[in-house]
């Protein structure tokens, strides 16, 4: 009993890292889906397929030049003159944001999230997601979608499986 | 047993309200026909989707004492939910639905409490927009947004009857509330802004089969199909969504619905040509599904203004003769009326303050005074590179409208109209390379400005403004009228207020600190009057805010109101 017990135990630890690594990408997954509602306009997989209600336009995050730096700045910032808005609440309340100010950019200035505002941390583990899983992934498939809604989506059964 | 019985229907007669759950009545065509007044048991109250309601236990003389009774928070299981939906309620009970799809059965029979009896939840896989049930026979019929499935529950326990899959295309969505008929169900379909060829169904009741299905954009060779002139296949991706409710006539069996823009909406270089049947009025046989009239608002629309919001019927006279009409505040900002047995276009007139787009509407055909229907293009009047850029324009009414799902009511006591019209302006920047799957919008949108809104009073049989009241906020809630002499509406700032129905005084105002974006309703119970309205802004009703700094750190919750006095 006690033998098989610790092999139980051995095979649980065993176990772990794997489980924690398949779920590396969970927290940015929520933000990204949930508090951020990136997926209203970029679209759940970042194609630029957002919402239709959206201001449209988004980018393709899949294809994507920007490196981790960039991807950072362009959330906590926002893009001016775009619908892109700063995650960062304080932007441009100083010239944290491209070295300009609210009033430097006027109209110009993006808007606040309609939703809630990210920590800094919170956008490096998107930005840390959307290099590890979107950028340059190429066409959104079976997996990537059951990686996001869970397997046996019945909404994933229309990509090609790989 | 039989004194029982006809003491019973003795009391349903005074006013059905305590019905106990056991008995609950069945939702008869002869009932939806003519409703009860203490209820309200479709999406838009009545078939000619007036929105007004013969209740006037609350009325101009004492709503200003009017008062929270009872709320009831919905949803809660994520964040960001948001609630579009018209609760309905059939005697003292109340049936709405959530972005989830989840459909609510509330017994509001105390008025000091609602007590949640059911919930059904279909396991809809993303969150949607929904803008309320059906009720037919025993069922409470509901949609289940990108899904794409019809679903009957029974109405006592909350089980599913029937569940039918009609996601044809991947990007079909399902929103707007099903119209219960007497052997049939019209179903709308949505999701035209994504490149879907959106369509109207009919279902049988019992049993959730399809018996016709139309689409709004023709195939080749059908009627219509002359009015794509690209090679590219762009009906295969038209457009042309339902994501509002229709109304009905019974005595001639039609059903007014109006259709969605054409996609990509944006850009029209993708699809030169009238587009039919995008941005109409269409008047469908429901014998078959056949289109017996139609007629288009902006033909080759490139600014998103369709026509989806309510068409509502009125028996009234124009120019001194007796008339069935049509009449819809478009999301153009011009509100039309049309014969509605044969068609025939009547009136039109501005009802938001400020038009760009176009020089007007010609007071004979209806289009647009600089519409040429020679052009595979319609430039109409908008002043061209507003924006440095030199693609971007800006048109007025924005693009959201106007009016659009937030549904305008008609009351038959001043025999006028109630536009909750947004007003403001939008500057838009096609986009020539969206238009392949998964990114379809043809361009993109921003406001420039402050958005704000009106109730705007129209008389139908002339289409003239005969006054109006400005609110500081935009709306996306709709109006609701009484016999009590009332006007209710909702702002994205969460204010409720009730105005007089012929002098627009503020009788009384209230705010809940959450935003609506869903229509105010009533109901009586025990002859107590009621006014509901759900709470919680979708993301597209907040970035209407966008230009309200004071609003940056407003927050949302699902909620059900109950007001009365």
């Amino acid at each position: 009993m006690t033998v098989r017990l610790f092999a139980l135990a051995i095979m649980a630890f065993g176990l772990l890292p794997l489980a924690a690594q398949a779920d590396d990408f969970a927290f940015a997954r929520r933000l990204y889906l949930d508090k951020a509602q990136c997926s209203y306009c970029h679209g759940w997989a970042a194609d630029g397929a957002g919402e239709p209600q959206s201001n449209g336009g988004a980018a393709s995050l899949r294809q994507s030049h920007l490196n981790r730096d960039q991807l950072i700045e362009v959330i906590m910032c926002g893009r001016p003159a775009t619908p892109m808005p700063h995650f960062d609440e304080q932007a441009y309340t100083d010239k944290r944001c491209y070295g300009m100010s609210e009033a430097d950019l006027g109209g110009q200035t993006p808007a606040l999230p309609p939703g809630a505002t990210l920590q800094r941390r919170e956008v490096e583990a998107i930005a840390d997601y959307l290099l590890a899983k979107v950028i340059g992934r190429g066409p959104i498939s079976r997996e990537e979608c059951e990686e996001m809604f869970g397997a046996g989506a019945r909404s994933c059964a229309t990509y090609p499986l790989k | 047993m039989k004194t029982k019985f006809t003491a019973a229907l003795a009391l349903a007669g005074a006013l059905l309200a305590g019905a106990s759950p056991a008995g609950a009545a069945d939702v008869t065509f002869e009932r939806l026909t003519n409703p009860e007044p203490h209820n309200w048991l479709m999406v838009h109250h009545d078939y000619s989707a007036q929105r007004f309601s013969k209740l006037d236990a609350i009325n101009k003389a004492n709503v200003k004492g009017l008062k929270l009774k009872f709320a009831v928070a919905i949803g809660g299981s994520s964040p960001n939910e948001a609630l579009e939906a018209t609760p309905l309620v059939e005697d003292g009970f109340m049936y709405v639905i959530d972005g989830w799809g989840t459909v609510y059965k509330i017994d509001v029979r105390s008025g000091t409490h609602g007590r949640i009896l059911w919930k059904m939840d279909p396991g809809q896989e993303r969150y949607g927009r929904h803008r309320g049930v059906a009720l037919w026979g025993n069922l409470v019929i509901s949609t289940t947004g990108k899904d794409g499935r019809i679903i009957a529950t029974d109405k006592e326990t909350g089980k599913i009857v029937w569940d039918k899959n009609l996601r044809d295309q991947p990007e079909v969505e399902l929103n707007s509330a099903p119209l219960a008929l007497k052997d049939d169900l019209i179903v709308g379909a949505s999701g035209g802004d994504q490149g879907v060829r959106n369509w109207i169904a009919s279902l049988d009741p019992k049993t959730g089969n399809v018996k016709w299905k139309t689409f709004s954009v023709p195939a080749p060779g059908e009627p219509g199909s002359e009015t794509w002139k690209d090679k590219n296949n762009a009906w295969q991706t038209g457009g042309g969504a339902f994501y509002v409710t229709g109304s009905y006539d019974p005595q001639t069996n039609l059903t007014y619905w109006g259709s969605g823009n054409p996609a990509p909406g944006y850009d029209a270089s993708h699809r030169p040509g009238d587009n039919l049947f995008t941005s109409s009025a269409i008047a469908f046989n429901v014998a078959n599904g056949k289109m017996e009239w139609y007629f288009q608002y902006t033909p080759n629309d490139n600014r998103d203004y369709d026509e989806t919001g309510t068409h509502i019927l009125i028996d009234t006279k124009v120019n001194g003769e007796d008339r069935k009409i049509v009449t819809h505040p478009g999301r153009n900002g011009f509100n039309y009326t049309f014969d509605r047995v044969n068609g025939q276009f009547l009136k039109a007139g501005q009802y938001v303050g400020k038009v760009t787009w176009t020089k007007g509407i010609d007071p004979k055909t209806g289009k647009p005074v600089d519409y040429d229907p020679t052009k595979d293009f319609q430039l109409y009047a908008e002043p061209a590179n507003v924006n440095a850029d030199k693609t971007t324009r800006r048109v007025c009414p924005d693009q959201s409208g106007g009016n659009n799902f937030w549904p305008s009511s008609y009351s038959p006591k001043t025999q006028m109209l109630y536009i909750p019209s947004v007003e403001g302006c939008s500057d838009i920047t096609p986009d020539h390379s969206a238009h392949v799957k998964g990114k379809f919008a043809g361009g993109t949108y921003v406001n420039p400005d402050r958005l704000t809104s009106g109730i705007v009073v129209v008389d139908p049989t002339t289409g003239t403004q005969k006054s109006r009241k400005d609110l500081p906020y935009p709306n996306s809630a709709g109006v609701l009228a009484t016999a009590g002499g009332i006007v209710v509406t909702a702002l994205l700032d969460g204010t409720i207020v009730a105005l007089d129905d012929e002098t627009l005084e503020q009788l009384w105002t209230v705010n809940v600190g959450t935003g609506f974006n869903a229509p105010p309703m009533t109901y009586a119970v025990d002859g107590k009057q009621y006014i509901a309205i759900a709470s919680g802004l979708w993301r597209n009703a907040k970035g209407k805010l966008t230009r309200s700094p004071e609003l940056r750190t407003h927050s949302q919750a699902t909620m059900i109101w109950v007001f009365g006095l």
